[in-house]
């Protein structure tokens, strides 16, 4: 059994495609958003603003996207753009975000990276 | 959602010797409901109707690794749809027991193999009562187990029996069952969109169990073979549950057909949702439970010799 969503949501990826990069079994996140963007799939999920079966779905859609667009030796494969592909999908889809507003929000980041510099 | 990819329903038929299982069977290959059928019979060569496929299985039960002996499941099923898995994609699949088969194994099956818990969902047990004869052979521990285990009964042959003994046959059907829904047929002519696509094992869309079910169990039954529901409200502990569901079916699994709960646990936004045959449990997350909705905790047991004050007692000892 299944007590903890955080616990199924894991168990669900597992062993697949879109089975997250792990290390030593530990799921690896190299750059500080890809914790986050995992984290926030799974707790807007839990919190059940969506099912994460249709999270999945988006997830495996976003990858095979890139497969079919790229070699599976190109180099340039990042496994949490996908994620945050699917991400970004699903909370415009869950009606949590519209496009409009996510392009504004990530313009407003952009810019202020430039800022600082 | 972009090309959702859904797992194949099981329809498990089963039913005594001469119920009319293989006329359900032929009805459901002859009516036209457009769907693409994969049937798994016994005893028989593999013959193909128009769009449908039948296969043959031989009954082969293959104990669990855990020592129990209720923990069984039928290799020859997970082989077969496996091969079946990998060669065509189907709208259904309908599996045909024996007449003497424990439909146990077979839906143990579904919960322990990891290819099949994947790629499959079970859709419903359904089976097949000849009206006429279960008189003869109701305290047979096979015609107890496949009324107890089923999601829908077919009370088949209802021309030989007068309305009365209808009536009585169905309040004793009740008593052994509070679930399963009862259809009273003749030749086993029935719309099949009532027995197809019942969705019975679907965790994920569970939301209450049904009121009726919960009343009908309560019933005084003077049966071996009945249920027992608990409703209630507050909050359940994750760990406590567990632990209790955990140890209940160690101790009580063989006496266990079936059991399904839907739990405030831990007061998370989404239900928790169980279900178990003899000691296989399989629980998840399921549907959120809205704001204004008064959250209550659903179980029922349906088995052999259940001690009801016990259950009870077990489950309260669960909350918070």
């Amino acid at each position: 059994m299944q007590l903890k969503f955080e616990h199924f949501a894991a168990t669900s990826l597992m062993g697949s495609q879109e089975s997250p990069p792990r290390n030593n079994g530990e799921l690896k996140f190299d750059r500080d958003w890809e914790g986050l963007a995992f984290g926030i799939a799974l707790a807007l999920a839990k919190k059940g603003h969506y099912e994460w079966e249709d999270f999945r779905q988006e997830l495996i859609t976003a990858i095979a996207e890139w497969e079919a667009e790229h070699s599976l030796s190109d180099e340039s494969w990042d496994y949490y753009q996908q994620w945050l592909l699917a991400l970004e999908r699903i909370a415009i889809d869950s009606a949590l975000i519209d496009e409009t507003e996510l392009e504004q929000r990530t313009a407003q980041l952009i810019d202020c990276k430039h800022h600082e510099k | 959602m972009r090309n959702k990819i859904s797992k194949i329903p099981v329809t498990v038929l089963t039913g005594y010797l001469g119920a009319g299982k293989t006329t359900l069977l032929n009805n459901i290959l002859t009516e036209k409901h457009g769907k693409k059928i994969a049937v798994i019979v016994n005893e028989f060569g593999e013959i193909g109707i128009d769009n449908q496929l039948v296969l043959d299985a031989d009954e082969e039960i293959l104990e669990m690794n855990n020592g129990c002996i209720c923990c069984t499941v039928r290799g020859d099923l997970i082989r077969i749809i496996s091969k079946l898995l990998e060669r065509d994609r189907f709208d259904q699949i309908v599996i045909e027991t024996t007449g003497l088969a424990d439909p146990a194994p077979v839906i143990q099956s579904f919960f322990v193999d990891e290819i099949l818990y994947k790629h499959t969902e079970l859709d419903a047990i359904v089976t097949v009562v000849d009206a006429k004869y279960i008189q003869d052979h109701w305290d047979s521990s096979e015609a107890e187990e496949q009324i107890a285990f089923a999601d829908i009964i077919l009370l088949n042959k209802t021309d030989l029996i007068t309305t009365e003994e209808l009536v009585n046959l169905i309040n004793k059907l009740r008593g052994r069952n509070a679930i399963a829904k009862i259809y009273p047929t003749q030749n086993c002519q029935i719309d099949i969109s009532l027995i197809l696509g019942m969705g019975a094992f679907d965790l994920k869309n569970a939301l209450t169990i049904d009121p009726q079910f919960l009343e009908e169990a309560a019933h005084e039954h003077d049966e071996t073979v009945g249920a027992v529901a608990i409703a209630n409200s507050g909050t359940v502990n994750g760990d406590k549950l567990n632990r209790w569901l955990y140890q209940l079916v160690q101790s009580f699994g063989q006496d266990i057909f079936r059991m399904k709960g839907i739990l405030n646990v831990d007061d998370e936004d989404r239900r928790f949702v169980f279900q178990g045959v003899h000691m296989t449990l399989d629980g998840r997350p399921g549907k959120p439970w809205k704001p204004e909705e008064t959250r209550t905790n659903e179980l029922v047991f349906i088995g052999r010799n259940l001690n009801e004050a016990q259950l009870r007692e077990g489950f309260l000892t669960c909350l918070m």
